[in-house]
């Protein structure tokens, strides 16, 4: 192959022309394998986070109108039978105030079986003082979330009572706090389903059923199962957050315009030094003809030194963008979370496919630059090149 | 010599530039070189030897005419089939030396071999052989930039000759020399003649070295009168 010979001999020959289209392929690279880090980071963590933060399927009543589940016992028990789901929480949500001295805040006061609902909702991952497990045996206890806490200055231990117009005021003790970040710390408070049934007088009822399954990529279909079997309306966390998923899907497609563009510039850089160089070496182009290189050969001596450039430049860019990325995996990148659905730092993911993905195609852009000043300097005419200057 | 067939045979082989206005470079031209043949080209600017030289060598296509290189149609080819012929049949040397100044000189003379596709130690060893006969055997390592203007051209022969090519095509080979360097390289080309009994065909504007060939073409306005 003394085509690449001479490609490799004339590209190294001229370091500093070639070091800048090289550090535009690494700074592209670079860019895109950054980028992707930080799309795949928050993609996942924002997947992560709707399937960690709310059941992975809502069983909620078939009429609207109605407003509760009847018979939730036996449906609880019917989904928790069925294949993939680990576990049901019925629970009845209501609005409330809670009193405590001279602080009232209204609430959402959610009453819950504390088993079933630690199983669908790790509950307990976010109990930063006390104990869930103290609901079991405690008719009338109460979990606050901390911020709420803090707004009705109680700790655990201390006495809050529920008021609701036509219920009779219930005084319930504060066994545990529940720090989830959101802005759910400020109004919500768990009670034990029978307690929070009698307290708004609807014995027998929930509001929804929550479910947990094994594959949450399995929820649609198991939600569609128990819709099909139960009657109740289902909705798996992919269809709850569907606007959430569609919006990712736009950003994956406006994002790929960007890399595109990226590439493009590089590419530009690829071919104007390539155009350059062949414009440099004219004259040799022409000794190589009259030694009876075919323009076959011509054209693979410069795509080969396009390709050099790419490779050099490609492999640069993917050690720049993994550094760039470790390095700000390392930092807490603070963003407003309600512009980022909810998180709160920018999470990125080094995944290595998208190493694979960038690479790939910085060197088939390297290849389509290079191909228009490779052609060119296969036809020029031998004449015309040998004597030029 | 005479009954040797020819190597080389123009028939009615014509040239024209059309930049705008009509150029006759080459008009009708009619010529048989000989195998071993040291034939000497002349005439003034313009008149057309480059062209008639580009055409033999393949660098450029005729208007009109025939142009047999050993016996075989070369207006008809392929670029593929014109790049092998330039390759295995004919070595250039240049006015300039015309190397590649990235190689040394041993990597330059090599380089027509490679191009062939002979194997890199059959390569080294024709190319150092080579070198040696023109008196470089000291300088195989060095680039073109690192040579004088004489060595250079010594180079540019000895890559001429690496394929050992039938014709060898000398485009004024010492016009970029001083009077002393131009005589021996003009002394080596003839001494390589004999030896080798390859066809050279040299351009000269040098009446006295033109003598010493053993023909001599006058081209004028883009006509060989003299044979």
């Amino acid at each position: 192959m003394y085509e690449l010979k001479i490609a490799l001999r004339q590209v190294l020959s001229r370091k500093k022309q070639t070091l800048f289209s090289i550090l535009a392929v690494a700074l592209a690279v670079a860019v895109i394998t950054v980028m992707m880090a930080l799309l795949s980071g928050f993609q996942g963590e924002l997947i992560k986070s709707s399937i960690e933060n709310n059941p992975h399927i809502v069983l909620n009543p078939q009429d609207e109108k109605e407003g509760f589940i009847h018979l939730y016992r036996y449906n609880s028990a019917l989904i928790s039978e069925k294949e993939g789901v680990i576990a049901a929480s019925p629970k009845y949500i209501s609005q409330a105030a809670l009193e405590s001295r001279d602080n009232a805040e209204g609430i959402s006061l959610q009453g819950i079986d504390p088993m079933a609902e630690e199983s669908v909702m790790r509950v307990s991952e976010d109990v930063v003082e006390g104990d869930l497990k103290t609901l079991v045996h405690t008719r009338y206890g109460i979990l606050l979330g901390d911020q709420l806490a803090k707004n009705l200055e109680v700790n655990v231990g201390e006495r809050v009572d529920a008021v609701f117009p036509g219920s009779k005021t219930t005084s319930f003790k504060v066994v545990g706090l529940v720090h989830t970040g959101t802005s759910a710390d400020e109004v919500t408070a768990y009670a034990r389903l029978d307690s929070v049934q009698d307290f708004f007088n609807e014995p027998g009822v929930v509001s929804n059923i929550g479910v947990r399954v094994a594959d949450p990529y399995q929820a649609d279909a198991i939600a569609a199962s128990i819709e099909g079997e139960t009657g109740l309306d289902a909705v798996s966390w992919s269809e709850a957050n569907a606007e959430i998923l569609s919006l990712l899907d736009i950003q994956r497609v406006s994002v790929s315009i960007f890399y595109f563009l990226i590439y493009g510039i590089a590419g530009f850089g690829i071919a104007n030094t390539m155009i350059t160089i062949v414009a440099q070496r004219t004259r040799e182009i022409g000794i190589l003809k009259a030694m009876g290189t075919s323009r076959k050969s011509i054209m693979v001596i410069f795509l080969f030194q396009s390709m050099i450039l790419g490779a050099i430049g490609l492999v640069l860019g993917i050690i720049l963008g993994y550094i760039v990325t470790i390095a700000l995996q390392s930092y807490e990148i603070e963003v407003p979370p309600e512009m980022y659905f909810g998180l709160h730092t920018l999470p990125l993911e080094v995944e290595p496919l998208n190493f694979v993905y960038a690479a790939f195609f910085a060197f088939i852009v390297n290849i389509l630059s290079g191909t228009y000043p490779a052609r060119k300097a296969a036809k020029l005419d031998p004449v015309k090149a040998i004597e030029s200057a | 010599m005479t009954d040797k067939s020819p190597v080389i045979e123009l028939k009615n082989l014509t040239k024209v530039y059309q930049n705008g206005v009509e150029f006759r470079a080459l008009d009708n031209a009619n010529l048989r070189i000989k195998k071993g043949e040291f034939v000497a080209i002349v005439g003034p600017s313009g008149s057309g030897k480059s062209t008639l030289m580009h055409l033999i060598g393949l660098l450029d296509t005729p208007s009109s005419g025939t142009l047999l290189i050993d016996g075989k149609d070369v207006t008809k080819m392929s670029d593929k089939e014109r790049s092998g012929m330039r390759n295995r049949i004919l070595g250039f040397v240049f006015q300039y030396h015309h190397l590649l100044p990235d190689f040394t000189a041993l990597e330059n003379v090599m380089m027509p071999l490679l191009i062939a596709g002979k194997n890199r130690e059959k390569a080294k060893n024709v190319a150092e052989e080579l070198l040696k006969k023109v008196g470089l055997e000291g300088r195989m390592d060095h680039r073109p930039g690192e040579l004088s203007g004489g060595q250079n051209q010594r180079v540019a022969i000895a890559r001429a000759l690496s394929c050992s090519p039938t014709i060898v095509l000398g485009d004024e080979p010492t016009g970029n020399l001083d009077t002393k360097t131009g005589d021996m390289i003009y002394e080596l080309l003839r001494q390589l003649n004999r030896e080798y009994d390859q066809t050279f065909i040299v351009v000269t504007h040098n009446e006295d070295l033109a003598s010493k060939a053993d023909k001599i073409i006058r081209l004028v306005d883009g006509k060989i009168t003299v044979q």
